[in-house]
């Protein structure tokens, strides 16, 4: 058996990616699972095969194991960021290095952000450095009058997966209020969603003519068919109290799963919330009535969805750039009343959950090895991330920001040759 | 009374007579006067004074508004109110450097939108103070972070977008009762792409050198401006140009520049351009390249506030770094860490400690002393109020907040906020924390909104 210390996980795991039947045990550990047993002390992780093949206090280690010591160290499963731009956006405006939408008016719902991402972003690495492993990319409403915004679609933040994209994981759906006013907008999303129910019923006879909602192109109705199947989440976006209600109702008239993303005054429908099984994704600092459908932006928001029984999720901006602040935004939610265990949950289980995974997101026999593994607590700033594993295999931690601190900074240029006279 | 008529009709021989921030406390006075104070003592606390070592088990006196005593040892008079600080941290009161609160307020609708007079490249002659609205709920979250004093900015769409305002972080009906007394004004500058994206209204500046053109311009109108106020002596046909005596304000040394600038070579050309005209760049604000030039600006003796990682946004924000201000305090430039954001400025601590831990990769520690001092005394300073606010030194405003535990923790809550020495947000007491009129009346989850 071999001992490694943790400044030696980055070359011992470059190793080990090249032998993936190695099994490596992580030893010693504070495990936060995020799953039913939430904290295990003094304990071990085993991963085999890019795969969690055992956690506890005591686990049988191979003897060809790669054992690594944790001792003072946490490890956590990588966070999974509920909603993002992540490799949609590379610079936010002004530079054409962007693509959050639609721009064509005969593709909404049918809008596949599978394109658009490019997972050679460099705020793929500046995520990674925040402990996270995967993200779901949603596209915003684009052109025309269409409240769908297209299919989400699943990013591995593996910097060696072959195909790190996972189209199709829900479709997103937008409150736009300015093109329609509430009281026209809910009564044509029912009748959009008939016009879905005759086309799904017949499609081969299907004609234009039966079509009573809109000028639909064929690809909006077919994206539209695995989420009146109930197979396929709806995640909306909607703020204003009177909208969380009628969104409510509607999915449980026409059975649809909802996921509710923003959900600025859910706390007024928490309990309809956590009885429809409608789990919501917050931002758990927006605390400001930044316009008159968020009069009741309160920062007791996670808490109080939680309490009622609500499955949460957490991010912070929406932002490609600050997604690898997720473990920040979980603190300032534990700040304001979330559970810890609960927080966690928020930046990885449950997301995982919602979007319809079950292969990742928490510490337990059988899940993907996508492991964090800290300096401490990870939601505090001065907190170090040390190593990073997607399935297995550890990640790269260098970013293009890091390459430019050790072009300019002198303490860089010092501390490497420091370093090197060791 | 007499004051306000003597502007309006007498103004010119004032412009002519008198120093101009003078003019402006003239006109536009502060009428902030700070409530009724009881002498109070803070113990058994770790406390952070930005102006020397960490003290534990610390104790600091509230007398008058004013600190009159901090140490581990300091006289308690018998009639105080004692709070008892074991497991706290005090620190100063916080500082944001820039601040569009109460000009891009909350809710941010159009008829709200007060926060920048785009209608030319130059519009030095606006005042952030004549737009802020004192009823923005931002003021009152940032309050809960900690923050007692704010430098409100105009936007930066343009090359000169108006004059600053300094504010205690006091609830008020009017600007004026917010007013930090006695400071001096600030000149919102920018280069870069905001003002070139302005041109996209189908005016100049339309490129880099446009800005640049348009701000040397502005100078040299600035002291031609000079030369014939002067010239006029006592005069009173001399007619003021507000834009002018914003402009000129700098070239005099009375308005310090707070200059919106993202990339280390147009920094370099702003500094030529000071040397120019023979002014000191007080500021830059955003400055995500400053690390690129750090050892210049530290010689120039000019100040950098920044954020702690913000990147991306935009094309001149891409070089943006984590150790950006570690590098500046590495290479002796007054930093501070700034919002820019209704957010942010709720959580600055957070950006402190999100800077300090950015300094482990060159295996160096940033201690807590310093990194206070990004968001206290070093903006304090920039704004030419370090000798009053910024620090917990006898003397000096009791601008002080009781910290739930480490102010560098995410879990750290500011409990008490004191602004000269007058509670004015107290965790244990949440009715005491005043409401915006804006919502009044609005569905509530309860005090901790």
């Amino acid at each position: 058996m071999m001992k490694w210390s943790i400044p030696l996980i980055v070359i011992v795991t470059f190793m080990v990616s090249h032998a993936d039947a190695q099994t490596i045990v992580f030893q010693n550990g504070l495990i936060l699972t995020a799953d039913n047993v939430d904290t295990i002390e003094q304990g071990s992780v085993v991963v085999r095969d890019g795969k969690i093949v055992a956690v506890g206090q005591t686990v049988s280690i191979p003897s060809d194991a790669i054992i690594i010591d944790l001792t003072g160290k946490t490890l956590t499963p990588g966070f999974v960021v509920a909603e993002s731009l992540l490799g949609m956006v590379e610079i936010s405006g002004g530079a054409n290095a962007a693509e959050t939408s639609s721009r064509f008016a005969a593709i909404s719902a049918s809008y596949d952000v599978q394109y658009a991402i490019n997972p050679h972003s460099t705020a793929i690495p500046v995520a990674r450095k925040g402990g996270v492993t995967r993200a779901v990319i949603t596209p915003r409403v684009g052109a025309g009058t269409s409240n769908y915004a297209g299919q989400a679609a699943l990013l591995n933040l593996s910097d060696s997966v072959a195909e790190p994209i996972v189209p199709g994981v829900g479709m997103v759906w937008e409150m736009r209020t300015n093109n329609y006013g509430r009281g026209a907008l809910f009564v044509q999303m029912k009748s959009e969603l008939d016009d879905v129910r005759r086309y799904s019923r017949s499609k081969s006879s299907f004609t234009k003519g039966e079509l009573v909602a809109r000028d639909w192109s064929r690809a909006d109705l077919e994206a539209l068919v695995p989420v009146i199947q109930g197979k396929s989440p709806l995640a909306v976006r909607a703020d204003r109290s009177t909208d969380i209600r009628a969104l409510i109702q509607l999915s449980q008239q026409e059975k649809i799963r909802l996921i509710l993303i923003g959900g600025t005054e859910a706390w007024m429908h928490a309990e309809q919330l956590a009885d429809a099984n409608i789990p919501v994704i917050v931002d758990p600092t927006n605390n400001l009535p930044s316009n008159f459908d968020q009069i009741s932006a309160t920062s007791a928001n996670a808490a109080a969805l939680h309490k009622a029984g609500v499955s949460v999720m957490l991010r912070g901006t929406a932002s490609a750039h600050d997604a690898g602040k997720v473990r920040l935004f979980a603190g300032m939610a534990v700040a304001r009343g979330l559970p810890y265990d609960a927080a966690l949950k928020a930046i990885t289980v449950t997301p995982a959950r919602a979007w319809g995974r079950t292969d990742f997101g928490s510490i337990s026999r059988g899940q993907s090895a996508d492991i964090a593994i800290w300096s401490g607590d990870p939601f505090e700033p001065l907190t170090e991330l040390l190593a990073l594993y997607i399935e297995g295999k550890a990640q790269s931690l260098i970013s293009r920001q890091d390459q430019l601190e050790e072009k300019y900074i002198e303490a860089l240029h010092s501390a490497a040759s420091a370093m090197e006279n060791e | 009374m007499k004051l306000r008529t003597m502007f309006r009709f007498t103004v010119l021989s004032y412009v002519c007579s008198m120093p101009l921030w003078v003019l402006a406390d003239i006109a536009y006075p502060s009428t902030y006067q700070p409530g009724e104070t009881h002498i109070t003592a803070i113990i058994g606390a770790t406390i952070l004074t930005a102006a020397g070592p960490i003290i534990e088990q610390g104790a600091i006196l509230l007398e008058d508004g004013k600190v009159t005593q901090v140490g581990q040892n300091i006289q308690i008079p018998e009639h105080a109110i004692v709070i008892d600080g074991t497991g706290k941290w005090v620190t100063p009161g916080l500082i944001d450097i820039h601040s569009h609160l109460g000009v891009f307020p909350s809710p941010g609708v159009p008829s709200l939108r007060d926060g920048n007079e785009k209608t030319a490249k130059n519009t030095a002659e606006v005042w952030a103070e004549h737009s802020m609205w004192p009823q923005d709920p931002g003021f009152e979250k940032a309050r809960q972070g900690g923050v007692t004093t704010l430098a409100i900015l105009p936007g930066s769409a343009n090359l000169i977008g108006g004059r600053s305002v300094t504010v205690k972080n006091v609830p008020s009906v009017s600007v004026q009762g917010m007013k930090f007394p006695g400071t001096t004004y600030g000149a919102k500058m920018a280069c870069g792409e905001n003002p070139i994206n302005y041109a996209a209204r189908g005016n100049d500046p339309f490129t880099r050198m446009g800005n640049m053109a348009g701000l040397r311009s502005a100078f040299i109108d600035a002291q031609a401006y000079l030369v014939r106020k002067e010239a006029a002596g006592d005069s009173t046909s001399f007619k003021p140009d507000l834009r002018l005596e914003t402009v000129a304000g700098i070239l005099s040394g009375e308005i310090d520049t707070h200059i919106h600038c993202y990339r280390a070579d147009e920094m370099m050309q702003l500094i030529d351009l000071s040397k120019e005209f023979g002014f000191q760049i007080t500021v830059f604000h955003h400055a995500t390249e400053a690390y690129k030039i750090a050892d210049v600006l530290a010689s120039e003796g000019i100040a950098v506030a920044t954020w702690a990682d913000r990147w991306g946004f935009k094309l001149e924000a891409y070089d943006g770094v984590p150790m950006n201000v570690a590098a500046l305090e590495w290479a002796g430039v007054h930093t501070t860490l700034h919002s820019d954001s209704a957010m942010i400025v709720q959580r600055l601590n957070i950006e402190a400690a999100m800077a300090m831990a950015s300094a482990r990769r060159a295996n160096r520690v940033i201690s807590r002393e310093e990194a206070i001092r990004w968001i206290t005394l070093n903006p304090a300073i920039s704004l030419g109020i370090g000798d009053r606010t910024g620090s917990l030194e006898p003397g000096k405003m009791a601008d002080v907040v009781v910290w739930s535990n480490d102010p560098f923790s995410v879990y750290s809550q500011a409990e008490k906020v004191f602004i000269d020495g007058v509670l004015m947000l107290d965790t244990a007491n949440p009715t005491m924390q005043p409401e915006s009129d804006f919502l009044l009346g609005q569905p509530t989850i309860g005090a901790n909104k």
